[in-house]
C-alpha cells in the first residue's frame, strides 16, 4: 500500500509539474528578480546614477515644489532611501480631474533639486508584470495561465514531499559527479531546504490570483476582504477617502496600488506616466474642489526636518514619503509615512504621522489592526508574497530562497530528461522536452541578460523605448528557441550557457561605459544598489561558467555507459579525432 | 549584527542535526555509528539552538517579521551546511570541533560511539 501511494505520487509529481515547468521556471526567475524591482529600475536609469544623498532631501524637494506648483492642492514626495536614490515629486492642481499616478511625475536629484531626464525603461516592472500576467496576451488569460501553473506547482510540492523516501537522511546531502543521483540531490536541495518559502510563495501567489481562477465569483475581487478598510474611514477633513492608494508609500507600492481600481481597463506600465480615468467617487463629490478657494498668502514656515526627526524617533524607521494636502494654506496637512512595518497582518498600509501647518502632531496612525482572522490571513499572504515588510536584508534572504526555487524547477526539468535518456532518446516527446528545457532555462537567462544590455545600448531617446527593450527580450528568447530546435543536446547547452555567461559577465563592464558615472564613483558614493546589481550579474556569469565547464567535463548524460562518467568523457569529446588519424 | 548572531546560532543547530545523519557522522568519527539515544539528544539540542536563533530575529525586527527572517535564515543556513559538507568537509569538522566545546558543556553525558 505504501509503495503504491508513493508510486502514484511520483506519477503525479512528474506529470503535473512537467506540463507547466517551463512557465514555472520563467515565473520563478522573474518573480525572484521582482523582489528587487525598484533596484533593477535604478540600474536601468543611469541618468540618475550621479545623484548624491544629502541629509535634507525633503527641504530641497519642498523648495522645488514651491517653484513648480505653489498652487497645487496636493504634493507627493517620495524620498530617497534604502531602495531608491532619487527624490520623486508629483502634485495635483486644484480643480483638476483626479488622475491616478503611475509613479512620480518628476525625478529630481535629492541634493541639487535639478530635474533628471531619466530614460524611458520598462525596468524591473516588466519582469514583475511578466511574472504573474505574462506579456502580449490578454491580461486575464495570462493570469489564468500563471494561476493554473501555481496550482500545479502546489500539487507538485505536496506530492514531492510525500514521494520523497528519506527526507531527513538526505537533508544535507549533495553527491556531485553521479549523474542522475546528483540531479536528484540538486532538485531535492532546491526543494526541501527552502520548502517553507516554496509553499508560502506558491500558496500566496495562488490566493492573489484566486479571483481570476474562480471565474464564477462575480468579477474581479482582488481587493479581497478589506484590510485597508478601517484606515480610510479616519481621514482628516481635507483628505479624500476614496484614494487611499497614493497616501504616500514607497514608490513601487504606489505604482501598483494606484492601478487597482480600474485594473481591467488599462495597460500596465507602457503608456507613459499617467492614464486618464477620472475617479468615479471624486467626480461625485464636488465639495472636494471647493476647499481650495482660500489661499492665505503668507505661509508659515514649517520645519519639515523637525517633523522627520520626530517621526524617525517615534518609529525607529526612516520616513519614505511625504504628502501635503493643501500646501501653502492655513489648513495644510503634512503626512509622513514609512514603508517599514511591524506586522504582517495589518494590510497594505504602513504607519503615518499627520502634522498641521504649524508642525504640530495631530494624529499618529499606527498600522491598522486586521478586521478579522480572514482579513489577517489574507494580509499576511499578500504582504509576504509582495515582500512589503522587507528591508534590504530580508529581501536578500527572500532572493536566496527564490534562487533555490528556480534551481528546483530547473533541475526538475533536466531530471526528467536525464532519467529517460537511455530509453527514449530520439522519441518525439523526449526531444520536445529537451528542446523546451534548453530554451526555457538557458534561453530565459540569456534573454534577461540581453534585456539589460538593450536597456543600456538602445539610444536613450527613442520612440516607445520600453517596447523596444521588451522586443529585444523576446527576440533573444525566440532565437534561443530556434537554436534549441536544431541543437538541444549538450553542445546546445554549452553554447547557450556560454553566451549567457558572457552577457552577464560583461555587464559590470557595460555599466560604467554607458552610465554617467563609473563604478569607482559609485563605490565612493555608496551606491550599493548599482554595485550589487553588477555583483549579482558577475556571480550569475560565474555560475553559468561553472555549468559550462561541468558540461564539457562530464560525458553526455544520455550515453548509455556502464563506466564512471569521467572515464568516457574525454574520448568522446576531444581525443576522438586523434584516434582516427593514426 | 543580530542577523549574524542568528545565523551562527542556526548553523550551530544544523551542525548538531547533520551529525546525527550517519554518512555525516562517519565524516567525523570514522566507521562508528551513533547510538540512537545520543542521536535523539543531539537532535533535541539542534532544535534548541535553532529555536534560540528566533530571539535575535525578533529582537531586531518585530515578532511577525522576525519569524519570517528566521525562516529565511533557516534556508540559508541549511544551504551553507550542505555546501560545506559537499565541498569543504574540513570546515564541517572545524565547525563541529568548535561546537563540540559547547556540546560537552551542555550535554556532558553524551556518548558519541
Amino acid at each position: 500500500m505504501k509503495e503504491t501511494l508513493r508510486q502514484s505520487m511520483t506519477w503525479l509529481h512528474t506529470w503535473s509539474s512537467l506540463i507547466v515547468i517551463w512557465l514555472l521556471f520563467a515565473v520563478f526567475v522573474t518573480g525572484t528578480l521582482s523582489f528587487f524591482r525598484t533596484e533593477i529600475t535604478h540600474w536601468m536609469q543611469p541618468e540618475g546614477h550621479g545623484a548624491s544623498q544629502p541629509q535634507q532631501a525633503a527641504t530641497t524637494a519642498i523648495q522645488r515644489l514651491q517653484q513648480l506648483a505653489p498652487d497645487a492642492s496636493r504634493w507627493d514626495i517620495q524620498l530617497p532611501g534604502e531602495r531608491s536614490r532619487l527624490t520623486g515629486l508629483s502634485w495635483s492642481n486644484p480643480g483638476e480631474v483626479m488622475e491616478r499616478r503611475r509613479g512620480p511625475m518628476l525625478s529630481i536629484d535629492p541634493a541639487t533639486g535639478e530635474t533628471l531626464d531619466l530614460r524611458e525603461t520598462a525596468g524591473g516592472n516588466f519582469l514583475y508584470r511578466f511574472h504573474f500576467e505574462l506579456y502580449g496576451i490578454p491580461r486575464e488569460l495570462g493570469r489564468i495561465l500563471v494561476g493554473i501553473a501555481s496550482m500545479l506547482m502546489l500539487v507538485a510540492l505536496v506530492s514531492g514531499v510525500i514521494m520523497h523516501r528519506k527526507i531527513f537522511t538526505d537533508f544535507f546531502s549533495f553527491r556531485p559527479g553521479k549523474k542522475t543521483a546528483s540531479w536528484i540531490d540538486a532538485h531535492v536541495i532546491g526543494g526541501v531546504l527552502a520548502l517553507p518559502f516554496h509553499l508560502m510563495i506558491t500558496f500566496s501567489g495562488l490566493i492573489l490570483l484566486a479571483s481570476t481562477l474562480l471565474f464564477w465569483n462575480g468579477g474581479d475581487q482582488r481587493n479581497g476582504p478589506p484590510p485597508a478598510g478601517p484606515q480610510t474611514a479616519s481621514h482628516g477633513p481635507n483628505t479624500t477617502p476614496e484614494r487611499p492608494s497614493s497616501r504616500g508609500e514607497p514608490r513601487d507600492e504606489q505604482v501598483e496600488r494606484g492601478a487597482r481600481p480600474q485594473w481591467n481597463n488599462e495597460r500596465p506600465d507602457h503608456e507613459g506616466a499617467r492614464s486618464e480615468h477620472p475617479h468615479p467617487l471624486r467626480e461625485k463629490n464636488p465639495s472636494a474642489r471647493h476647499t481650495h478657494i482660500t489661499p492665505t498668502g503668507d505661509q508659515p514656515a514649517v520645519d519639515i526636518n523637525a517633523m522627520i526627526r520626530q517621526a524617525q524617533t517615534l518609529w525607529d524607521a526612516p520616513v519614505n514619503a511625504i504628502t501635503v494636502e493643501q500646501p501653502n494654506q492655513t489648513d495644510a496637512r503634512w503626512q509622513l509615512s514609512t514603508g517599514s512595518r511591524e506586522g504582517l497582518t495589518s494590510g497594505r498600509n504602513g504607519r503615518q504621522l499627520i502634522f498641521d501647518n504649524q508642525g504640530q502632531l495631530l494624529e499618529n496612525r499606527a498600522e491598522p489592526e486586521a478586521t478579522g482572522a480572514l482579513a489577517a490571513t489574507y494580509s499576511v499572504l499578500r504582504v509576504l508574497h509582495e515582500a512589503r515588510f522587507a528591508d534590504t536584508t530580508v529581501r536578500w534572504l527572500l532572493f536566496v530562497s527564490g534562487i533555490l526555487g528556480s534551481l528546483m524547477v530547473a533541475t526538475g526539468a533536466i531530471l526528467w530528461v536525464v532519467k529517460r535518456s537511455r530509453q527514449q532518446l530520439g522519441q518525439l516527446g523526449y526531444e520536445l522536452v529537451s528542446t523546451l528545457n534548453l530554451a526555457a532555462i538557458a534561453g530565459l537567462l540569456i534573454a534577461i541578460a540581453g534585456y539589460f544590455w538593450a536597456n543600456r545600448l538602445l539610444p536613450a531617446v527613442l520612440e516607445n523605448r520600453e517596447s523596444w527593450e521588451i522586443r529585444v527580450f523576446f527576440g533573444i528568447w525566440l532565437l534561443s528557441l530556434l537554436h534549441a530546435l536544431f541543437q538541444h543536446q549538450r553542445q546546445g547547452w554549452v553554447l547557450q550557457l556560454s553566451v549567457g555567461a558572457a552577457l552577464f559577465g560583461l555587464i559590470p563592464l557595460l555599466d560604467p561605459l554607458t552610465s554617467r558615472t563609473g563604478l569607482w564613483f559609485a563605490l565612493q558614493q555608496g551606491d550599493w544598489i548599482r554595485l550589487l546589481f553588477d555583483l549579482v550579474c558577475l556571480l550569475m556569469a560565474l555560475v553559468l561558467l561553472v555549468a559550462v565547464v561541468y558540461l564539457r567535463k562530464v560525458s553526455a548524460p544520455r550515453r548509455p555507459t556502464p563506466e564512471p562518467a569521467n572515464v568516457r568523457a574525454r574520448p568522446i569529446q576531444e581525443v576522438k579525432p586523434q584516434e582516427i588519424t593514426p | 549584527m543580530m542577523l549574524i548572531l542568528a545565523l551562527i546560532l542556526i548553523l550551530t543547530g544544523f551542525l548538531h542535526m547533520a551529525v546525527t545523519i550517519n554518512s555525516h557522522f562517519r565524516l567525523l568519527y570514522g566507521r562508528q555509528t551513533l547510538p540512537h539515544s545520543s542521536a535523539r539528544m543531539l537532535q533535541a539540542a539542534g532544535l534548541g539552538w535553532l529555536a534560540l536563533a528566533l530571539w535575535p530575529c525578533i529582537n531586531a525586527w518585530s515578532v511577525q517579521v522576525g519569524l519570517v527572517v528566521w525562516v529565511g535564515l533557516l534556508h540559508l543556513g541549511a544551504l551553507l551546511i550542505t555546501a560545506c559538507l559537499t565541498w569543504k568537509p574540513d570546515w564541517f569538522r572545524l565547525g563541529w570541533r568548535y561546537v563540540g566545546q559547547l556540546r560537552r558543556l551542555l550535554l556532558p553525558g553524551l556518548q558519541l560511539s
